[in-house]
C-alpha cells in the first residue's frame, strides 16, 4: 500500500436486502479505484441476503462478510462495520443504492488534495424502486468547502440532512475516539454521525452525482417521522453541538425553534398522510439500537416539557395580543362614534337619507 | 352505643416514625369507639415498626402487619382495604391527624344519608412543625351532590376537589374498590370516581382533620415527573361519557388538557424550580417494579400521545398567533380607510363650514 493508493473500507450493513444487493455489490466491485475492502455485515436477514453475499464473496477476495450474532439495528450494524474497517478512508454505503464507477476515485481525490477535510459528500441521483431516474439532488450549486462549524450549524438550522445519505458520503479516518453512530438517535443517526466526522476537520461538497439513491415510494414518510422519533433527537442535537449553537442562539431560542419544527413536521404528516394518534403510536421502530424503553420515555418527557413550555409562552402572547387588539378597536370605535355624534354629522343626516332612499334606517357603520 | 356501625380505619405506613405516634393516638382518641385500626407497614427502615407494635399491644382493636417486601403506597392501601371487617372505611395517612369527633361525625352522615357513598370534610393544613397554615373548605356549607355532579365537577377542574384520603369516609363494599396503580397523581380522586359511580356525595363543612401539607412527598414527586400529564388522557379515556354528556368533545378536552398541563408545568418551573432533568427522571414507583412491562408501555405511549397532542395544539396556537398579528397590523389601516371614507363623504365636506365656524364661536363667547 502506497500513500498514493490508500486502502478504502466500504461499509455495507445489510438487512433484508435481497431485491437490490445484486446491483449494489457489483457497483462497488466495478469501481475504478481498486484498493478497497468491502465489509458486508448481515444483520440476521430473514430473506436470501446472506446467500447472495456469500455468492459474491467467493468471486472477489476484497469482500469480507459477516453475519451478526444478534440483530444490531441499522446504526449498530454500521458501528460493527466501522469496527472491522482497516482502511484510511471509510466509504459508507447502503444496500438499496448504487455508486457510479468513479465515485470512490473522485471522492478520494478530494481527500488527498484537501488534507484538512474529514468528510466529503456528493450530489446524488434519486431513482425509484425500478431504477428509473427521478431527479438529481444537489444541496449546493457548485463544489464547496465548509468549515466544521458552518456545516454543523447549517444542518441544525434547517433541522434536516443537507450532507447526504451514507451512500453519498465518504469519511477520513481520524485519531481515536473515532466518530460512531449514536444508538440513541433514531431519526438523525446518519447525519449526526457525519456531523461528528465534520467536527474533526472540514467538509467538502463535490457537485457531481456520483451515487444513486433509491427512493421508496411505499413509505412516504419514514416511520421515524410518523412515530415522532425525530422529536427527541432535536434536543439531543442541542446537548451535543451546544458550543456551536450557542454562538447564534440561546437554549430557549433553540427549544422554541425545535418545538416549531416538531409542530410543523407533525402537522405536515397529519395532513398529507391522515396520520391519527393510534397510527402514530403504532409506528414503532423495530430495532431501536441502544435506546431502551425507559430512555425513550424520558426522551418523550423531555419533548413534552419543551412543547408545553412553548405553548405557555404562545398562550400568553395570544392573550396579550387579544387584549391589545380589543383596546385598539375600542379606541377606533370611539373616534368613529365621536364623529357620528358630532354636530356636522347630525346636521347632514338628511343629506345621507336622500342619497340612500332605499335604506329605511341609517345605522352608523361599525369599524370592523 | 351498640348500634353504632363498625368503622375500619386504614393506615398504610412507610417510614413514618416522625408523626406516626400522633396519627395513631388521634384514632385512639375517637369519640366513636366501635372501630378497628388496620396498620400495614411497608417494610419501613425507621422506628415505625416499634411504634406500631407498642400501640398494637395496648389496644386489641389494632390489627397490624408488616409486608414481606416493599409494595408501594398504592398496593399497601389496597391491602388494608381488602382486609376490612367494618361497614364503613376511614382512611388515615401516617402524617395526618383526626379530630376526636371525625369518625363520629362522618359516620353519622353516611348513616343519615343512605344514598351517599362518599363523605368528605374540611381540613386544617399545617406545616412540618404543626403550625396552622390554612383551613381548606371545599364548599361554603354542608353540600349534597349526586355522584355524577361531583365527578363532573372534578373532571372539569382536572383536580382533586374532594380532598385527600384523610378527609374522606366511604362505605365498605364487596368486592372492595381498590386504588388503580396506573395513577400516581390522580390515584385518590380516580378512586373516588369509582366510589361515586353508584352513589352520592356529601361535603361536611366541619374541620375534622389535620393535613401536613408539605409531608406529602408523593404528590410533589408525581408533579415533578409530570406524571399527572399523561394521567389526564387516561382520565378522558375512562370517564369521557360524563364530559360528553355536557357537550365536550375529545378535541376540546385535549386542548383544555394541554392548557392545564402547560400552565401547571409553568407554575412548577417558576415556583418549585422544576427542571427538564426532573421531568426526564422517572421518580415514583408507586409500588410497581420499574420493569413492569405493561406500565412502561403505558407510559411510553401516553407520553408520546402528550407530545403529539402538544404538537397539534402548538400548530393551532401558532396559526392563531399569526392571525392576530396580522389583524393587529391591519386594524389601523382599516380604521384609517373608514375615517377617509367619512372625511371624503359629501356629508362631511358639506358641513365643513360648521366645523370651521365652531372654534371661532367658542373663541368669541
Amino acid at each position: 500500500m502506497t500513500a498514493a493508493k490508500p486502502l478504502v473500507s466500504v461499509l455495507l450493513p445489510v438487512y433484508n436486502g435481497q431485491d437490490y444487493l445484486r446491483k449494489a455489490i457489483p457497483s462497488i466491485l466495478s469501481q475504478t479505484y481498486e484498493n478497497f475492502e468491502l465489509l458486508i455485515a448481515d444483520d440476521l436477514s430473514t430473506d436470501d441476503s446472506f446467500a447472495i453475499i456469500q455468492e459474491f464473496a467467493k468471486q472477489d477476495n476484497r469482500i469480507k462478510h459477516f453475519k451478526n450474532a444478534e440483530t444490531l439495528g441499522h446504526s449498530g450494524n454500521y458501528n460493527f462495520c466501522l469496527d472491522q474497517a482497516k482502511g484510511d478512508f471509510y466509504k459508507s454505503f447502503a444496500q438499496d443504492d448504487l455508486l457510479e464507477p468513479t465515485c470512490i476515485e473522485q471522492m478520494l481525490d478530494v481527500f488527498l488534495r484537501e488534507p484538512d477535510v474529514t468528510l466529503v459528500s456528493c450530489a446524488r441521483r434519486w431513482i425509484d424502486p425500478n431504477g428509473k431516474d427521478m431527479q438529481v439532488v444537489r444541496p449546493y450549486s457548485s463544489d464547496m468547502k465548509l468549515t466544521a462549524k458552518e456545516v454543523i450549524l447549517y444542518n441544525i438550522l434547517v433541522f434536516s440532512n443537507w450532507i447526504g445519505e451514507p451512500s453519498s458520503s465518504m469519511v477520513r479516518r481520524v485519531s481515536p475516539p473515532e466518530p460512531r453512530f449514536d444508538l440513541k438517535n433514531v431519526h438523525f443517526a446518519d447525519v449526526e454521525y457525519l456531523m461528528q466526522v465534520a467536527a474533526r476537520g472540514a467538509y467538502y461538497y463535490l457537485d457531481k452525482p456520483l451515487c444513486l439513491y433509491r427512493r421508496h415510494q411505499a413509505a412516504m414518510s419514514k416511520v421515524t417521522l410518523r412515530g415522532m422519533y425525530f422529536a427527541p433527537d432535536l434536543f439531543d442535537l442541542w446537548r451535543k453541538y451546544r458550543p456551536y449553537l450557542e454562538e447564534i442562539e440561546s437554549e430557549e431560542q433553540f427549544a422554541r425553534r425545535a418545538c416549531e419544527h416538531i409542530a410543523k413536521t407533525m402537522d405536515y404528516v397529519v395532513r398529507t398522510e391522515k396520520l391519527t394518534l393510534p397510527a402514530m403510536l403504532n409506528a414503532k421502530v423495530k430495532h431501536m439500537g441502544g435506546l431502551t424503553q425507559q430512555e425513550n420515555i424520558a426522551a418523550f418527557r423531555e419533548v413534552s416539557y419543551h412543547m408545553l413550555g412553548y405553548i405557555t409562552e404562545v398562550l400568553q402572547e395570544i392573550d396579550h395580543l387579544k387584549h391589545c387588539r380589543k383596546q385598539n378597536l375600542a379606541a377606533y370605535q370611539d373616534t368613529i362614534n365621536e364623529i357620528h355624534s358630532s354636530l356636522s354629522w347630525k346636521v347632514s343626516a338628511p343629506l345621507r337619507a336622500l342619497r340612500r332612499p332605499h335604506k329605511t334606517k341609517t345605522e352608523p357603520p361599525r369599524v370592523l | 352505643m351498640s348500634n353504632k356501625p363498625k368503622v375500619s380505619v386504614c393506615l398504610p405506613v412507610y417510614n413514618g416514625a416522625r408523626y406516626l405516634d400522633e396519627a395513631i393516638q388521634s384514632v385512639l382518641n375517637q369519640t366513636h369507639e366501635n372501630w378497628e385500626l388496620l396498620i400495614a407497614d411497608d417494610v419501613s427502615s425507621d422506628e415505625s415498626p416499634a411504634i406500631i407494635e407498642k400501640y398494637a399491644k395496648q389496644d386489641s382493636r389494632i390489627i397490624a402487619w408488616r409486608n414481606e417486601r416493599n409494595k408501594g403506597v398504592c398496593a399497601n392501601y389496597n391491602d388494608c382495604v381488602t382486609r376490612v371487617s367494618g361497614s364503613l372505611i376511614k382512611f388515615v395517612a401516617q402524617d395526618d391527624i383526626l379530630e376526636p369527633k371525625a369518625i363520629e361525625r362522618l359516620s353519622e352522615v353516611l348513616l343519615e344519608n343512605p344514598t351517599v357513598s362518599l363523605v368528605s370534610c374540611a381540613k386544617r393544613n399545617v406545616d412540618d412543625n404543626g403550625k396552622e397554615l390554612e383551613i381548606i373548605r371545599r364548599f361554603p356549607q354542608n353540600t349534597f351532590a349526586t355522584g355524577k355532579e361531583i365527578i363532573l365537577f372534578n373532571l372539569i377542574q382536572l383536580t382533586n376537589f374532594i380532598g385527600e384520603p384523610i378527609t374522606v369516609m366511604i362505605r365498605a363494599t364487596d368486592p372492595p374498590i381498590l386504588l388503580d396503580p396506573t395513577f400516581r397523581y390522580y390515584s385518590d380522586v380516580e378512586f373516588y370516581y369509582r366510589v361515586l359511580a353508584h352513589g352520592d356525595y356529601y361535603y361536611l363543612d366541619e374541620v375534622l382533620c389535620t393535613y401536613r401539607r408539605d409531608a406529602g412527598e408523593v404528590t410533589t414527586r408525581g408533579l415533578k415527573g409530570i406524571h399527572f400529564a399523561p394521567e389526564i388522557f387516561e382520565l378522558w379515556d375512562r370517564y369521557h361519557p360524563y364530559l360528553e354528556e355536557i357537550g365536550e368533545t375529545e378535541e376540546q378536552f385535549r386542548r383544555r388538557a394541554i392548557e392545564k398541563i402547560a400552565l401547571r408545568l409553568d407554575d412548577l418551573k417558576r415556583n418549585r424550580g422544576l427542571r427538564v432533568e426532573d421531568v426526564m427522571e422517572n421518580r415514583v414507583s408507586n409500588g410497581r417494579s420499574p420493569n413492569d412491562a405493561s406500565m412502561a408501555d403505558w407510559e411510553e405511549s401516553r407520553f408520546k400521545e402528550l407530545a403529539f397532542s402538544a404538537a397539534g395544539y402548538l400548530t393551532e396556537l401558532l396559526a392563531e398567533l399569526d392571525h392576530l398579528k396580522r389583524c393587529n397590523a391591519n386594524d389601523p389601516l382599516n380604521f384609517q380607510r373608514e375615517l377617509n371614507k367619512i372625511h371624503s363623504s359629501i356629508s362631511w365636506r358639506a358641513t365643513a363650514p360648521i366645523r370651521a365656524v365652531r372654534p371661532l364661536i367658542k373663541k368669541l363667547f
